[in-house]
């Protein structure tokens, strides 16, 4: 029960942060830059985080569960991103919406990787030093 | 007033995710939650943009069903760390088959959903 409501909390947090960021970076460009972003920023920073934790043997679970799977995984939307990319391929933007699908998912992916990679890399320092 | 609004739905949105994820991440390089979560979460936000843009919800329930609730519930983060997991431990065909079909399917989904 008690890690049900870290994750709402982290849950509560991510939703506004993305809401927010969404307002902020809205466009009338056609293309969804602000769900964009806002993916691409969550899945380095959950890259990052679940590394470091991981090479942490001290860290509480709690963390994880308020930062992951609450805060990043709220921030992030998968629901949004299928939304616009449907809109997209309704009013014809047939090239934006390829651009969409394999630019979130291909830089995402990307940048998941490449955040687990830093949080190696400042371990191995640390261990060095 | 509507940055509340969405903090409680994704707190709701969140909670669900999770308790999905225990009860399905189980199996080995599959992680079916997160599967059924984003596919499942898909199709409800088109539901709702339907009934938002007919008229049929105010801006403060697509603020709450919509971007709070269903931007909680499914995850892209998850998704992509996920699919580093798989890549890291060499299951290509896992990896490719876990983002084809979410994505497929996700999309899909939002569609039935705006349709329906």
């Amino acid at each position: 029960m008690k890690n049900v409501l870290i994750v709402m909390l982290g849950g509560f947090i991510g939703s506004i942060l993305r809401y927010l960021l969404g307002e902020w970076m809205s466009s009338n460009s056609g293309f969804p830059i602000g769900t964009f972003f806002i993916n691409l920023i969550g899945c380095f920073a959950l890259g990052w985080l679940l590394t470091f934790f991981a090479r942490k043997h001290y860290v509480r679970k709690e963390w994880s569960l308020l930062f992951g799977t609450g805060l990043l995984g709220s921030y992030t939307t998968f629901s949004t991103f299928s939304v616009e990319t449907i809109l997209l391929l309704q009013s014809a933007e047939y090239m934006l919406a390829v651009i969409y699908v394999l630019g979130s998912v291909v830089l995402g992916v990307g940048l998941a990787y490449f955040g687990a990679c830093i949080a190696l890399t400042s371990k191995k320092e640390e261990g060095m030093s | 007033m509507t940055i509340w609004i969405v903090g409680i739905g994704g707190s709701l949105g969140a909670a669900a995710r999770y308790g999905l994820s225990q009860w399905l991440n189980k199996y080995p390089f599959f992680p079916l939650g997160t599967w059924i979560t984003n596919i499942f979460g898909s199709f409800i936000l088109g539901l709702c943009l339907q009934y938002y843009i007919a008229g049929f919800f105010s801006v403060g329930w697509w603020a709450f069903l919509g971007i709070g609730i269903c931007g909680g519930f499914t995850t892209f983060s998850t998704f992509g760390t996920e699919v580093v997991s798989m890549l890291q431990h060499k299951k290509w065909k896992q990896a490719i088959f876990y983002i084809i079909t979410t994505v497929i399917l996700s999309l899909f989904g939002t569609w039935l959903g705006i349709i329906f």
